[in-house]
């Protein structure tokens, strides 16, 4: 009899958690090139990669964009455009060193008012500015920098005792900007 | 694909194995229902019933019959102690046939994002106690990992793969054993707090010292934070 029981019981909560669901709405797809504007496909082949371009749609509360993602010269590459193939920033991973001196040490030290210990996950640089100034950059064209450089970068980070992840946005001299807690996705279905 | 690869090498690893062996075939659902609280706990409540459908030898003797196994109920409490790691402790009460089994349970987790999949291993012990029975002491590691199959992240309304992988030792008395457990599954992310995954859960045991037993079960996971 008790067996019965239990699997009633199995099937009632089966029931009554499904009315527990939390509407997040974020989402992200690949996309076909001959779905990509014109003026966007221009700029990346403009670019010269020579290893293949993915093509992602982004879709979050604060909009939707379209995303181009490569790797070049062993650097990984972000291209935002909206939904229109407008440039809207390009992002690339870069090593630590490749940040100017002076830049380092200002990052450096606001990390370390911050955090009692840190580690780097990531460090990206990005370039905003007009489609015409970033393409003569990156392509070495011209090395004088009529756009607005920005560094990105993800620390794993210990603050009053919790490590966390964090994104942190410095201007190009080093000069913070704005910090965000990273939120991991949901992973109670790896670990149980 | 790559992990699509690995999966079908294990099988054919063990399929020399399976000749005399054993083998059920059954259902195996399960709800997850995970509660967080401040201080970085967080609650697990996990039940799972068992139900068996055929048995019999490879090759041989086949009998088919529904029949009810099992349920397991637990709960597990988890502290972060780390950006991404936690540390567990739990209780798990199992029902089968007339059999009260209890289980207590340690887990240590640490998830890692290599690339655009997950990672995750899990180290636990557990020891599991019945009447009249000498307690059996497990030592288990489990990786596991899953990846959207579109984009770059498993985000709602999207299916995924996970795939986990775990070896267990087990000690009672003066005996071992180890169980290996292979067990993909296909996922549907209704929201990141709420998960349905079905797949195939393969177990297979004994073959260190006898025929080996397998196990077949249909896995079924709902996976709900609250």
């Amino acid at each position: 009899m008790i067996k019965y029981r239990l699997f009633a019981s199995f099937v009632s909560i089966l029931v009554v958690v499904n009315s527990y669901g939390q509407t997040k709405y974020e989402k992200e797809s690949r996309l076909k090139r001959n779905n990509i504007p014109l003026q966007a496909k221009a700029f990346i082949d403009s670019l010269g990669f020579d290893k293949k371009v993915k093509w992602y749609f982004e879709e979050s509360l604060i909009g939707k964009s379209i995303e181009a993602k490569t790797n070049f010269n062993k650097e990984k590459y972000s291209i935002e455009f909206d939904t229109a193939g407008i440039l809207q920033d390009v992002e690339i991973e870069i090593d630590w060193h490749k940040v100017p001196i002076e830049t380092q040490k200002n990052i450096s030290n606001y990390l370390a008012t911050v955090f009692s210990n840190y580690q780097f996950i990531k460090i990206q640089v990005q370039f905003t500015g007009k489609p015409q100034d970033l393409l003569q950059y990156l392509k070495k064209i011209t090395i004088e920098k009529t756009f607005t450089t920005r560094y990105e970068i993800v620390v794993k980070g210990k603050k009053q005792g919790k490590r966390d992840w964090y994104e942190i946005t410095f201007s190009e001299a080093g000069n913070f900007e704005s910090i965000s807690k990273i939120i991991f996705r949901n992973t109670d279905n790896l670990e149980y | 694909m790559n992990s699509c690869l690995i999966v079908i090498c294990l099988l054919f690893i063990y399929s020399p194995i399976l000749s005399q062996s054993s083998y059920r075939v059954g259902f195996l659902p399960s709800i997850n229902i995970n509660k967080g609280f401040s201080n970085d706990w967080k609650l697990n409540f996990k039940i799972e019933s068992r139900q068996q459908t055929q048995e019999g030898i490879f090759r041989e003797v086949n009998n088919t019959n529904f029949e009810y196994l099992l349920t397991d109920l637990s709960v597990i409490a988890a502290k972060k102690v780390g950006a991404k790691n936690s540390l567990a402790g739990g209780y798990l009460i199992r029902w089968e046939g007339d059999q009260i089994i209890h289980r207590l349970i340690q887990q240590f987790t640490l998830v890692s994002l290599p690339g655009s999949f997950r990672l995750a291993h899990r180290i636990s012990t557990d020891q599991t106690f019945a009447s009249e029975e000498v307690a059996e002491l497990r030592f288990r590691y489990r990786i596991t990992t899953d990846f959207p199959l579109n984009g770059q992240s498993v985000d709602p309304q999207e299916l995924y793969l996970k795939i986990n992988h775990e070896y267990l030792n087990a000690f009672q008395s003066s005996d071992y054993d180890l169980e290996v457990r292979v067990v993909p599954l296909l996922g549907y992310a209704i929201t990141d707090n709420n998960k349905i995954e079905v797949g195939l859960d393969y177990r297979i045991n004994s073959f260190l010292n006898a025929s080996s037993r397998n196990s077949f079960w249909v896995s079924i996971n709902w996976y709900i934070k609250i």
